[in-house]
């Protein structure tokens, strides 16, 4: 493969570009979904891509799903060619920050590799954590598990003498379970992923997890629902995972640049306060056991972990060769796609809000009187966030009271931020995939439990 | 761990349901042997995949037992209650050592056996026997 | 001229990949193979930064189905070497799942395909493409108070091929062109976009749709926040097929009728929508997007009536779901497309398993143009652009945001209004119909795998929150 890509990016430098970038990948998944014991969807599939990206003034891109040398060059001849027709119109040049060339092979660690397992033995595993959930209680009334796998290979070389090459596992489970009494209808979700193998399944006690799932979506039926407004409010890790995630993605350059749009929060706010002091948060792109490992971008840049708020300071954004070049710093090997059939865009990774210094109970203590949130089960992302959780105690004199289920958050990243007061000294992660189009990537935010001054419920 | 004194008595028709009960587990690829313990420390079920594996594999009940009781010793002074499963690795092997409420099953299978599967075949077929047997822990 | 494979090719591809299932002890088994190839420029502004961009995408992928002892699996890959097929195919054996009322794949039917191809699509050259970018930019710069934000303009073929052991064997082809801007004007709460897919290029005229953008981006430079309240409201064809697209679609579906979760259960030949309201599912349409001659299993293409005069005619088939009922009927509506993905050009493909969908869904045009239903309005809105309407609830309770809508007053366009959100349920809706306009658009809503035929209707008492 390492040769048909050196040939394509000869090729196109031959018909006129100044850089060109070869790229291929290879994906194998296997889907499965199950609902209230039905069987929807059992899907395995190979999608193999392999493009060609080149310079003239502007970029240039082709793609194709036939990887041998003639279709490769082809994409290459294409590639070439339209770079040269749009060049000729109004706009700026493309330059790319520099980097060091490299050459490297990183192969998938000790895995279990998903391959090797026979897909109706992954739906026997799946099946058993639906069963497990639906036997807690009669009041379960739906049941919805998604389990993917992938094994993800990839290869990259361009005209500066780099060529690297990376296989990743993944492997998630989403598990929603919904339980009803009369009017009363709770969910709770939880969700396993890693760049791991089928050993997820196994240690990370999916049936286990169902079974919580299920037992706590009953128990919260008989909870009240939560009074709204502003109030003091204690999020707990997959709350404030999502949060963190939400500051990788507003970090990326691209969205960044823009003024004005959805998610340009941080546009111009480099070396500003956007949160609390007491907030550090970086992005990790390889941290062991998180849902993304990424060693090297979709340019051949290696990418390493990047601190983007530094005691609530916003320190960097998160950049392609070309966002770098333009905003005049350093590339970070941000440049992610779902594979080589798309053009890479600066994203985040796994974004992680380092943890403080505060037990859950001096937390609690510090919140007095408030709301304790807990168990995202969904959010959606925009100009605000608006989380949807499990359920939330009600705290007074910093002790849990009642419970309250199905309640909502909504933060305004632009200030919500600065409004996190304490730091707690734990960590656990929630994974998602951000989709938009026919692209989505998975993504990962780490976080302590957080302690907010004021948040907005619902 | 308590003994119990259940039925002792091993009978062809106990038997044929234990081993009913396994099936599934010893059947799963990899597996090479497992073994039943009854609640009252009686060897009740032994099965293997082949008679290298029968050789190869000479566990007793005394040292799955020896096992369990120094897990059980371990757990009482970190918190712990009774154990539900314990599992050891090595670089070639899995062992299980699932409680059947009062009941002990053991399982040894190879280390490129599916694990996911192994843990909730086991799970499943300890519940089945301890339906069977009638034990407590 | 971009190519992709020949007919004769595809259908080669997939010879071998039921030759491959039948060896690997599949009782039936079907290969669909899809060849697509597009062209797009786009131009993004960013901080006043215009960047240009080229793309092109070849891709050429197989999806099989394949049936044994009562259980039907599905799979598709983009690697067709042998091994691979093998793999694959062993592979969808083993994720096979139950299926009842199973008759084996469509037999073969007289079905020509309807190659609605142009030539002049598939030959367009990457600097003509450029040439119509930077026109539709010009025609809307040439006024000094605006701005393109973002435009595309490009081109995509398909090609695809079915063959079943039931010795079915058919393909067809489409051609597809498309253009889309976004023009900010000075003061506007965002950009106005604009967007137009065709068949053939002669029937996109950029220079017009540029201009239309244009006048409406500069009435909503001063865009006012909406007075809330129910008003009668003109809707476009772009907003009436976020609305038709989601809930209301999937109550037509067969399979929905028969699971309970279809609105429209035991209402066939009761009056469900306003007497002026017809809709029919047609591939054969010659604008329609989705217009080919046989559905994504290889059966023939065939209009059909889905209300008439408000009345409701027929669901929609495919031959599993026939299959299931015992009906005789041939289905003709299998589509390969799941949500919520979608590609701007043409959003069926390999990757998506087959189920119930409209191809085309074309509401009856009435005689009214634009400005006549804007007259009979007299006063109320005219909601232009909205958000896609994929959150509604199957009752069809929905949340509209519209981004882009207009006062109107005096039977004309009066003032951009800032974003707003039309709140009501979609079965109630098409009942308060009151006037279907004449000009037809065909669109393809954001998340759905078919198109909608729409012209713009008059809606009385929508419920309006700012």
């Amino acid at each position: 493969m390492r040769e048909v890509l050196e040939a394509a990016v000869e090729k196109a430098l031959e018909a006129g570009a100044s850089y060109a970038e070869a790229r291929f990948s290879k994906v194998f998944s296997n889907r499965i979904e199950v609902r209230r014991g039905r069987v929807e969807r059992v899907v395995p599939s190979v999608e193999v891509a392999g493009s060609v990206r080149c310079l003239v003034r502007t970029w240039g891109f082709a793609s194709t799903t036939r990887l041998d040398r003639e279709s490769m060059l082809d994409a290459a001849t294409r590639a070439a060619k339209l770079a040269k027709a749009v060049s000729t119109g109004p706009c700026s040049e493309v330059r790319l920050a520099e980097v060091p060339s490299v050459e490297e092979e990183i192969g998938m660690g000790d895995v279990v590799d998903p391959r090797a397992i026979p897909i109706d033995e992954k739906l026997e595993v799946v099946l058993a954590c639906d069963e497990a959930a639906r036997s807690v209680d009669d009041r379960v009334i739906m049941t919805r598990l998604s389990y993917e796998d992938f094994v993800v290979i990839r290869a990259f070389c361009n005209s500066e003498g780099t060529y690297v090459a990376e296989a990743c596992p993944v492997t998630q489970l989403r598990i929603a379970i919904t339980a009803k009494e009369g009017a009363n209808v709770q969910t709770t979700t939880g969700r396993l992923s890693a760049a791991a193998g089928q050993e997820l399944m196994a240690y990370g006690d999916p049936v286990g997890m169902a079974e919580r799932l299920a037992k706590r979506a009953v128990e919260l039926l008989s909870a009240g629902k939560a009074p709204g407004g502003k109030m003091k409010v204690l999020v707990d890790n997959s709350v404030a995972g999502l949060i963190a995630l939400c500051v990788g993605l507003l970090a990326s350059a691209e969205l960044a640049m823009v003024p004005g749009g959805e998610l340009s929060a941080f546009h111009g706010k480099l070396g500003q306060q956007v949160a609390s002091e007491c907030l550090n948060i970086t992005d990790d792109p390889a941290a062991e056991g998180l849902t993304v490992a990424m060693h090297y971008d979709e340019e051949g840049v290696r990418a390493r972990p990047v601190r983007l708020v530094e005691q609530g300071r916003l320190v960097s954004y998160l950049h392609t060769r070309s966002t770098a070049n333009v905003m005049g710093q350093e590339p970070n090997g941000r440049a992610r796609a779902p594979s080589a059939l798309f053009t890479p865009t600066p994203l985040n990774t796994n974004t992680v809000v380092e943890p403080g210094d505060r037990s859950l109970e001096e937390l609690l203590e510090e919140l007095g009187e408030g709301l304790y949130v807990i168990g995202l089960v969904g959010a959606s992302i925009g100009r605000a966030v608006h989380c949807d959780c499990e359920a939330a105690y009600e705290i007074r004199g910093g002790e849990l009271k009642r419970a309250f289920r199905a309640v909502g958050i909504t933060l305004d990243l632009t200030e919500d931020l600065k409004k996190v007061e304490a730091v707690g000294s734990d960590f656990d992660v929630v994974s998602l995939t951000l989709s938009e189009r026919d692209r989505s990537y998975p993504v990962c935010g780490g976080a302590p439990h957080l302690l907010f001054g004021e948040v907005a419920v619902r | 761990m308590a003994l119990w004194r259940g039925p002792s008595v091993n009978s062809e028709g106990l038997r044929a349901r234990i081993e009913e009960a396994i099936k599934r587990l010893s059947s799963l690829t990899g597996v090479s042997m497992v073994l039943v313990i009854g609640p009252d420390g009686k060897e009740l079920c032994r099965w293997y995949r082949t008679t290298v594996d029968r050789s190869r594999i000479v566990v007793g009940v005394g040292d799955a037992m020896g096992v369990a009781v120094s897990a059980s010793g371990f757990l009482s002074k970190v918190g712990g209650g009774a154990f539900n499963d314990i599992i050891i690795r090595t670089e070639r092997l899995v062992a299980i050592i699932q409680s059947a409420r009062g009941a002990l099953l053991i399982t040894v299978a190879d280390r490129a056996a599916n694990l996911a599967l192994l843990l909730i075949r086991s799970r499943a077929a300890a519940e089945a026997l301890s339906e069977l047997l009638g034990g407590r822990g | 001229m971009r190519a992709v494979l020949a007919p004769e090719e595809l259908l080669a591809y997939c010879e071998r990949a039921l030759r491959a299932c039948e060896v690997e002890g599949a009782e039936e088994a079907e290969a669909f193979v899809l060849a697509r190839a597009t062209t797009e420029v786009k131009l993004d502004r960013r901080e006043g930064r215009p960047s240009l961009e080229g793309t092109s995408t070849s891709r050429l992928g197989l999806a099989i189905r394949v049936y044994r002892d009562g259980r039907l699996g599905f799979s598709y890959t983009t690697d067709l070497s042998e091994g691979a097929l093998r793999e694959v195919i062993r592979s969808t054996l083993k994720a096979a799942r139950p299926l009842e009322g199973f008759r084996g794949f469509p037999t073969p039917r007289k079905a020509p395909g309807l190659r609605l191809f142009d030539a002049k699509v598939a030959d367009l050259t990457e600097e003509e493409c450029m040439e119509r970018l930077l026109h539709m930019v010009e025609a809307v710069e040439c006024d000094e108070g605006l701005e393109v934000s973002s435009a595309t303009f490009g081109t995509s073929i398909i090609r695809f091929g079915i063959a079943n052991s039931g010795g079915l064997e058919t393909w067809d082809e489409g051609t597809f062109v498309r253009a889309m801007l976004a023009v900010s004007a000075r003061g506007a709460p965002g950009p106005t976009p604009a967007s137009a897919i065709r068949r053939r290029l002669t029937d996109l005229d950029v220079g017009q749709l540029a201009r239309d953008v244009a006048q409406k981006a500069k009435l909503m430079s001063k865009a006012e926040a909406v007075e809330a309240g129910k008003v009668d409201v003109v809707l476009s064809p772009w907003a009436l097929a976020e609305l038709l697209a989601y809930a209301f679609s999937n109550a037509l579906r067969a399979d929905n009728v028969r699971s309970g979760t279809s609105v429209l259960k035991g209402k066939l030949g009761q009056r469900v929508a306003s007497n002026c309201l017809s809709i029919y599912d047609d591939p054969t349409h010659q604008h329609g997007i989705c217009s080919f001659g046989i559905d994504d299993e290889g059966t023939p293409a065939e209009r059909k009536a889905i209300i008439e005069g408000g009345e409701l005619k027929g669901f929609l088939y495919d031959s599993i779901e026939a299959g299931r009922q015992g009906l005789e009927k041939a289905g003709g509506n299998c589509i390969r497309w799941e949500p919520p993905a979608v590609d701007p050009y043409y959003p069926r493909d390999y990757r998506f398993r087959p189920g119930i969908y409209p191809t085309n869904l074309l509401v009856e045009p009435g005689r009214r143009g634009l400005d006549d239903l804007l007259s009979e309005l007299d006063s109320g809105l005219y909601a232009y652009a909205s958000l896609a309407g994929f959150a509604m609830r199957p009752s069809g309770d929905f949340s509209l945001y519209v981004l882009c809508g207009f006062k109107v007053e005096g039977g004309e366009l009066a003032g951009g209004l800032k974003g707003f959100n039309l709140r009501g349920n979609v079965f109630e809706l098409v009942k308060a119909i009151k006037s279907v306009g004449s000009n037809l658009e065909p669109v393809v809503p954001e998340m759905a795998g078919f198109c909608v035929i729409a012209p713009h209707v008059l809606v009385e008492g929508v419920e309006v929150v700012g």
